[in-house]
């Protein structure tokens, strides 16, 4: 037996112990390189057991346990039969408190609805400056925020163009980006033309009194809104009141299938881009606001909450 | 209970049947994952990462094919070298680009490599130079001796053949008494060749 025929047993006897052969034993015994060898292996072996003792305690903290049941019961509840509500940001993900990198697909939603909030304010901060910094009469700011968020043919044809803009806002439409409660019922064409009409008519008497409807049909009970194809349920029992939803995306938008409802401060100088009357003395005063973010992380609407 | 029969009522919706088999499987996939990648932070993201996927798609997992065991341990590989792969691009490590370095280990009788060094030195001094064994060589020994599986079980997790363990071990001991030998010549060395920030 020579150095390489000694080698195919020699780790198995530095590892398990293994019965030596006699022949490899006599190799051994007139070989000092297979014998220094062998006793390496043997060091090597028994170093390498005293890492396994050492480490054979260590696991991993509970807190990843804690995020997997919340996975775990999210998963189960999601199993469950459950209509597609979008609620308040209290109801975030159950996993979402873990700030873990595993979770990216979680928290990368959430860092999405962020930003789309984030980005709808800053766009609304821009037209309340252009607002404000405007000449005074100039409807021109605000109405072409709306225009933005209008899709007029849809509403009624033969509406003049900026009233249809703003009739589109609340109209119900099957529109994506059509928002109000009012648009919750199914899409009934002669019901959406009346009621263009009616906005068309609120509209010819200034936005003061458009508000006064947005915020009166918010004390009326809360009725469910159609999104795409989602719908969103006020709270019940919510005190709050609140203005009807207004559109903050074009009408050639996906449609929202689900989205999440994000409550932010807003300055109430954010309410005259989306034409809703502010008092210039409480300019600087803060309002509460639901903003609506869809899952492609688009902020598809906003509501003001009083 | 099997851990497949607890992964079964789990799917099922049982909860405790989930925390049982965390509970019991955890710990291996946590050292496996620290083992391989010297950082507690990425074990941990690992070991969340393993179980998220068993709950996500547990339909991967098919029992005929092997143990859940096995099965684990070969998704928890799968993330670690991902981030190996990811991290590699900020920090080399030590030996990395030793691509079949130990095709050419010398099977030369080596000194004692462990000389001089007490148990816990030993400890550090063999696993750093586990973690700087190239991945190939590093999961062999982090599985076959660490965690004591046989040859045909690391085989199973690595999708290759038991000749391939077995010699992948051989070659990977030859460079750890080369790495250890180094080590104990400049023992400040290398403990700050590796990076997870």
């Amino acid at each position: 037996m020579n150095c390489q025929d000694v080698e195919t047993w020699l780790l198995d006897e530095a590892r398990d112990g293994a019965d030596v052969a006699a022949e490899a034993r006599a190799h051994l015994a007139d070989c000092p390189a297979c014998a220094a060898r062998l006793r390496a292996e043997r060091q090597l072996t028994g170093a390498l057991r005293a890492v396994a003792a050492h480490d054979a305690e260590a696991i991993a903290p509970a807190r990843v346990e804690a995020a997997l049941v919340a996975a775990f019961r999210a998963q189960a509840a999601q199993a469950a039969p459950a209509p597609v509500v979008s609620s308040a940001p209290a109801a975030a993900s159950p996993i979402a408190f873990t700030q873990r990198r595993t979770l990216a697909a979680f928290t990368a939603r959430r860092a999405l609805a962020a930003l789309a909030v984030a980005a709808a304010l800053v766009l609304l901060l821009v037209a309340a400056l252009r607002l404000q910094t405007a000449p005074h009469g100039a409807p021109a700011a605000p109405q072409q925020a709306n225009a933005n968020v209008a899709t007029p043919q849809q509403v009624n044809p033969g509406t003049p163009a900026p009233q249809q803009a703003n009739a589109n806002v609340t109209a119900p439409t099957s529109a994506p980006a059509a928002v109000g409660n009012d648009a919750a019922r199914p899409v009934r064409a002669a019901s959406d033309r009346a009621q263009a009409a009616t906005l068309a008519q609120v509209q010819g008497r200034g936005a003061a009194a458009r508000a006064r409807r947005l915020v009166a049909s918010s004390t009326r009970a809360p009725a469910p809104v159609e999104l795409g194809a989602m719908v969103v349920r006020a709270s019940a029992v919510e005190p709050e009141r609140v203005t009807d939803f207004v559109p903050l995306v074009a009408g050639s938008a996906a449609p929202l299938v689900s989205g999440q409802l994000v409550r932010v401060e807003l300055p109430r100088s954010a309410l005259a881009p989306l034409g809703l009357p502010l008092d210039p003395a409480r300019a600087g005063d803060t309002i509460k606001a639901d903003v609506l973010v869809g899952d492609d992380g688009l902020a598809r609407a906003i509501r003001f909450v009083r | 209970m099997s851990d497949e029969e607890l992964w079964r009522r789990a799917r099922g919706g049982d909860e405790h049947a989930f925390t049982v088999l965390y509970g019991r499987r955890q710990g291996p996939v946590f050292r496996f994952a620290w083992q391989m990648s010297g950082s507690a932070a990425v074990a941990e993201d690992v070991t969340q990462e393993v179980f998220l996927a068993l709950l996500s798609a547990a339909e991967r997992f098919d029992p005929a094919r092997g143990p859940l065991a096995s099965y684990l341990y070969g998704v928890a590989r799968n993330c670690v070298l991902r981030r190996l792969e990811k991290e590699r691009a900020f920090v080399a490590l030590p030996g990395a680009d030793e691509a079949g370095a130990g095709e050419d280990v010398t099977l030369a009788a080596p000194d004692d490599p462990l000389l001089d060094l007490t148990r816990r030195e030993t400890v550090e001094a063999v696993r750093q130079a586990v973690l700087t064994l190239p991945v190939h060589y590093r999961e062999v020994v982090v599985l076959c001796e660490l965690h004591e599986l046989s040859y045909a079980e690391a085989a199973e997790t690595l999708a290759c053949a038991v000749g391939t363990v077995r010699s992948r071990l051989a070659r990977a001991r030859a460079l750890l008494c080369l790495r250890l030998r180094a080590l104990r010549a400049a023992p400040a060395e290398p403990e700050a060749k590796r990076c997870f920030a």
